[in-house]
């Protein structure tokens, strides 16, 4: 599976899940991350998708007790050793981390049902050790606790590879922080180990370390004035403990039992829209002329003077195929105008023998296309997307068979399954009323099944990129995804649209298409030339992570 | 491949010193005084026992000699490559190997002197050379 489909998957249902408990999502950066943020602590995690592949990474918690005082040392802005601004959104300080969160790993992820695997175990660990890890470390003489530990294994407390408190050399002034808040008995000890390790990292002269005296010396000022508010020999320990079990329960109790599984959605029933209540807006690109009365009738008028006295032949077979086409639109209208419309393709146009509905996105626009021929012979044709940017770079492009640039093409076709294909051909041999009813039922189907996953997907170049490079990778050519009258103009499109992504690799998949035009496709080659030459001016129009 | 990076590195840092490094590959750097965006094919870390990150090496992995940097290789491993002290990186999105991560944010220093290209000629049992990046390199295939 890609990477943006698992995505997609894993956040519908931790959305579902987590949101009702307070949880915010953050998406728009390349790992999504989740953040609880309730008057006492908050907690953040994140993780990461690719191909077949599912990553959490470190669940961090912040105590607002603790880092309070870390913000009066270091100011409301900075992160030691990150260049991260803090918005107190999704970039915040935090006290704590679980490493144990990410440890816990998709494997290899290859079906729908392998990421519902995956989600289920992830709840598991979430409403239990997640739960657990949380209520322990609110209770901050537990935290003081693992610190000793800690220290009598010689291991530091925020170490790169071990460490449980969050920071560089920050981590130093939290672990005082805390002991302070606890009135731990040996807060002088850790007080003179923390100056130790900072006279060490004045020799060792670390870049990271390189504050660390001065926010020391800041928090040596502060920390006199911090109050405890625990003891590490507290008899009340127990029911302090169930007081912060039953406040953290708020946000860590499921709504639903986490096993449950997504309901499917429930098939729905074909009925025909009524002639008389089918938009009529498709029917009158047949005639756009004939739209008003008036200029019916005297169309008819001109009809009846030109071909009644002219050619009465003709005029007999040019009714005759209008009247099949009209037919033909009648039927897809009852079948197809009121889905297409329900997933917003509301847009309807002609281009010649190729009508099309539109759904707009910030892109470009969705399209789905069909064409009547003058004996009313239908051909339903892949939806696509049409990304305005790709296709007027194509435009600055010359190369042999080059379509027009019309609105009904798109940039990326979504292929027809094998049995729309299949009923394209048995109404291609012969168009009856009964087959063509047979097409659009099927095609009804693929849009009601199809449609909200193709306008979501489509629409996101991210996930357009990784299906080009889930192609490559699997040799299948980029060809199938692409529109283009010949295969050589399908890989130019590909290799525009690349550009735009601003792919770390483009020179390479550049290199690897002109090698095989060379081979094969000689015609194209001064079009590539000319991709070439535009390189310089083709600026990234796509965000895409990879 | 530890034995040739050791000799690459001028026997500086023998097999066993190497064999305490983290590995992460596939890891998004941006250049900090330009914002430039690389993706480091191999980030090779060491951190001390203070737990302060100390070394960093970066091994790009190419098919051939002849393979060119992409674009944005080029800028990054030449700021790098150009850089006096080194040159400041930030993590671009968190990663991680075996149990520990980059986060996010992070920032790391690459010395001129840890950057480096390993090819195999497209042969998975074939012969691996290791070079120095040097910015006469990336700037000859920039220009």
């Amino acid at each position: 599976m890609l990477g943006s489909e698992i995505r997609k998957m894993v956040l519908r249902r931790l959305d579902a899940e987590l949101k009702p408990l307070g949880w915010k999502a953050y998406k728009s950066g390349h790992n999504p991350a989740y953040v609880l943020d309730t008057r006492y602590y908050k907690v953040f995690f994140e993780m990461g998708f690719k191909e077949g592949w599912i990553g959490f990474f470190y669940l961090e918690m912040a105590i607002k007790d603790v880092e309070t005082y870390i913000t009066e040392c270091l100011g409301p802005e900075r992160i030691p050793g990150f260049s991260l601004t803090i918005d107190n959104k999704s970039i915040f300080r935090k006290t704590i981390k679980d490493r144990n969160f990410s440890n816990y790993n998709g494997g290899v992820v290859e079906t729908v049902d392998d990421v519902n695997v995956v989600v289920e175990h992830f709840f598991d660990y979430f409403f239990g050790s997640t739960k657990k890890f949380v209520e322990t470390n609110l209770y901050l003489p537990n935290i003081v606790r693992k610190m000793d530990e800690f220290t009598s294994l010689e291991i530091i407390w925020g170490d790169f590879e071990k460490g449980f408190l969050c920071g560089i050399y920050d981590s130093y002034l939290r672990a005082l922080t805390i002991s302070k808040l606890c009135n731990d008995p040996l807060y002088n000890e850790k007080l003179d180990y923390v100056e130790l390790r900072c006279k060490i990292y004045e020799e060792k002269n670390y870049p990271h370390y390189k504050d660390f005296r001065r926010d020391f010396e800041r928090m040596k000022e502060i920390l006199p004035t911090i109050e405890p508010k625990y003891s590490m020999d507290s008899p009340n320990e127990e029911a302090e403990m169930e007081k912060i079990r039953a406040m953290v329960a708020k946000n860590f109790t499921p709504v639903s039992a986490p096993t449950e599984k997504p309901k499917k959605k429930a098939a729905k029933k074909f009925v025909p829209t009524p002639p008389e209540q089918v938009n009529q807006e498709l029917l009158s690109l047949l005639n756009p002329e004939r739209i008003s009365k008036e200029s019916r009738s005297l169309q008819k008028q001109l009809m009846d003077f030109f071909f009644g006295k002219k050619d009465n032949n003709a005029s007999k077979e040019k009714t005759e195929n209008a009247q099949l086409q009209k037919q033909t639109i009648e039927i897809v209208g009852c079948y197809l105008d009121a889905s297409l419309r329900s997933h917003g393709f509301c847009n309807v146009h002609r281009n010649k023998n190729v009508f099309y509905y539109t759904r707009p996105t910030d892109v470009g626009n969705l399209i789905f296309s069909f064409t009547v021929g003058d004996n009313g012979r239908l051909c339903i044709n892949p939806p696509s997307i049409r990304l305005d940017k790709v296709e007027e770079w194509m435009q600055k492009l010359f190369y042999p068979f080059k379509p027009g640039n019309f609105g009904c093409f798109g940039t990326f076709t979504l292929q027809l399954p094998k049995p729309l294909d299949e009923l394209n051909d048995v109404v291609k041999a012969s168009a009856t009323d009964e087959n063509i009813k047979q097409l659009c039922l099927a095609t009804w189907q693929f849009i009601e099944d199809k449609f909200d996953d193709f306008a979501e997907n489509y629409s996101s170049p991210q996930y357009l990129w990784e299906r080009l490079c889930a192609y490559s990778k699997k040799s299948i050519s980029w060809e199938r995804l692409l529109f283009g009258v010949t295969p050589p103009e399908r890989v130019l499109r590909g290799i525009v649209f690349i550009k735009l992504c601003n792919d770390n690799d483009f020179e390479d998949k550049f290199d690897y298409v002109e090698t095989i035009f060379k081979k094969k496709a000689n015609d194209f080659l001064p079009a590539l030339e000319e991709i070439k030459s535009l390189l310089p001016e083709m600026k990234k129009e796509y965000e895409v992570c990879s | 491949m530890l034995n040739k990076l050791s000799e690459a590195t001028g026997n500086r840092l023998s097999v066993e010193e190497l064999k305490q490094y983290q590995v992460f590959t596939e890891v998004p750097l941006v250049v900090n005084a330009e914002g430039g965006f690389m993706k480091a094919d191999i980030v090779l870390l060491k951190a001390s026992s203070d737990g302060e990150i100390i070394d960093v090496i970066v091994i790009e992995n190419k098919l051939s000699k002849t393979t060119e940097f992409t674009a944005r290789q080029k800028e990054g491993f030449y700021a790098i490559a150009k850089s006096k002290d080194g040159c400041e990186m930030t993590v671009h999105y968190t990663v991680k190997c075996e149990g520990v991560e980059l986060s996010k944010g992070q920032t790391i220093k690459i010395g001129k002197d840890k950057i480096y290209r390993i090819h195999d000629h497209g042969e998975s049992n074939g012969p691996i050379e290791i070079e120095k990046i040097t910015d006469r390199i990336v700037n000859v295939k920039t220009h």
